[in-house]
């Protein structure tokens, strides 16, 4: 039971959504809600309205190719991103973490743009889209804007996105994959990653991304200048990592141990990326 | 906090109840509507008892508010026979004993039986991975998977000797 109180309403188009973000008291966004709605029970979270995204999903859902991106809406779901065919071909790494994302329930109704705004420091798509180089289109009342994916995850739960903002798609350069991995360590089924790591390999390079290892999903930059240099940087990788990363303890397992499945996870994860 | 008036067409039947926003669709099931045999085990969308179908789609009835379901079809347990004539699952759950104490079978028969609606003839892995959102502590899952296989072999045309 949800032991807090708001009101709710139902938006019409997405106009309609942002004006009741804006205006409406205590708004918040409830896309799928399988985000919102348990943090709501737990009293982690409080609304004073929920505006109801899902009749967007009309305009909002969906994956197409618009020249040389691939755009998603925002209210994709996850399973509908497990097999879309642009998606399997074209984002493989985004079609298989979909696939790890809670189970087969919560896959029909959580959504891309609900996890991006969500940005829970355990998530599984913003280190996925963050190893994509996806662009975020942000729909407010006075105007659309996009920012990269860097741009937009601040901290935990914490977004660049204001109070009367959706995200409204996410656009990925079509790279063309050559290889790519989702390493996603978990102790029990249904688990958030106790740390991922996601890597893609193109022509342009190899992206790796960790989830779980800091406040927000970040890139391992100093590891990716050292695969571009040419360097084979196994022996060390944890060096390499360290100044990427910054875990902590917490009930699932300490930043040491964080550290350490960290290493290990980009290893396996290069390896099979090719 | 608003009311409002929640339209939604339970196993075949149109319905009209008036409730809180904050009102969980699973509350809703079981209170004004007395369809009890959607159970609450976790509330924190873990362990897959509240599975119901939403257009067809099994969600988690406990993480969806019931104003969420205005305008859409629900199945519920109570929805899959065909009066007096089980659906091939549950035939399946009695002939293999795919249940023990039941609290998690509702979640489990309704899941399943949206698999066999878009996979008639799954193989186990299959099985096993559709209802990774449902869980059971008495029989250890292999009946469960027994009981789903039998229900893919013996479709609902065919007739079943009690």
């Amino acid at each position: 039971m949800i032991p807090t109180t708001f009101d709710y309403l139902r938006a019409t188009d997405l106009d309609a959504a942002v004006e009741a973000l804006a205006t409406a008291p205590g708004a918040r966004a409830l896309a799928g809600g399988h985000s919102l709605l348990p943090a709501l029970k737990l009293r982690r979270e409080s609304a004073g309205t929920l505006v109801d995204l899902w009749p967007l999903r009309g305009e909002l859902a969906g994956v197409r190719r618009d020249g040389d991106e691939l755009v998603i809406g925002a209210l994709t779901r996850y399973v509908e991103l497990e097999t879309d065919p642009l998606v399997t071909e074209r984002l493989p790494l985004l079609a298989h973490a979909a696939h790890q994302v809670g189970d087969t329930q919560v896959r029909r109704r959580g959504n891309i743009g609900g996890s991006l705004a969500f940005a829970a420091r355990a998530g599984d798509l913003p280190g996925v889209v963050l190893a994509l180089d996806g662009r975020i289109v942000v729909q407010g009342r006075t105007a659309r804007r996009e920012l990269s994916i860097d741009e937009l995850l601040v901290g935990d739960q914490q977004t660049a996105l204001a109070d009367d903002e959706l995200i409204v798609e996410v656009r990925f350069p079509d790279r063309g994959c050559l290889g790519w991995s989702y390493q996603r360590f978990t102790r029990r089924t249904q688990d958030w990653p106790t740390v991922a790591v996601s890597c893609v390999r193109s022509e342009a390079g190899t992206c790796v991304a960790l989830t779980n290892v800091a406040a927000r999903a970040v890139r391992a930059g100093a590891l990716e200048a050292a695969l571009a240099a040419g360097s084979s940087p196994n022996g060390d990788l944890a060096a390499l990592l360290g100044e990427a990363i910054d875990p902590v303890d917490d009930l699932k397992a300490s930043a040491d141990y964080r550290r350490h499945l960290a290493a290990v996870l980009t290893r396996r994860a290069l390896v099979a990326a090719g | 906090m608003s009311t409002h008036e929640v339209n939604v067409a339970v196993n075949g039947t149109p319905t009209a109840t008036t409730v809180e926003a904050r009102t969980l669709l699973v509350q809703l099931l079981r209170g004004p509507l007395g369809l009890t045999g959607t159970h609450v085990g976790c509330d924190t969308t873990n362990c897959g008892a509240c599975t119901v179908l939403i257009d067809g789609e099994p969600v988690k009835s406990c993480t969806v508010l019931a104003v969420q379901a205005d305008g859409s079809e629900v199945t519920t347990v109570e929805g899959l026979a065909d009066g007096e004539q089980l659906a091939p699952v549950q035939e399946g759950f009695r002939q293999c004993h795919g249940l023990q104490c039941g609290f998690c079978t509702p979640g489990v028969l309704t899941t399943a039986a949206a698999l066999l609606e878009q996979t008639p003839d799954p193989d186990e892995a299959q099985i096993r991975d559709y209802l990774d959102g449902c869980m059971c502590r008495c029989t250890g899952y292999q009946m469960i998977v027994d009981s789903v296989r039998w229900a893919a072999e013996h479709p609902a045309d065919e007739e079943v000797a009690s």
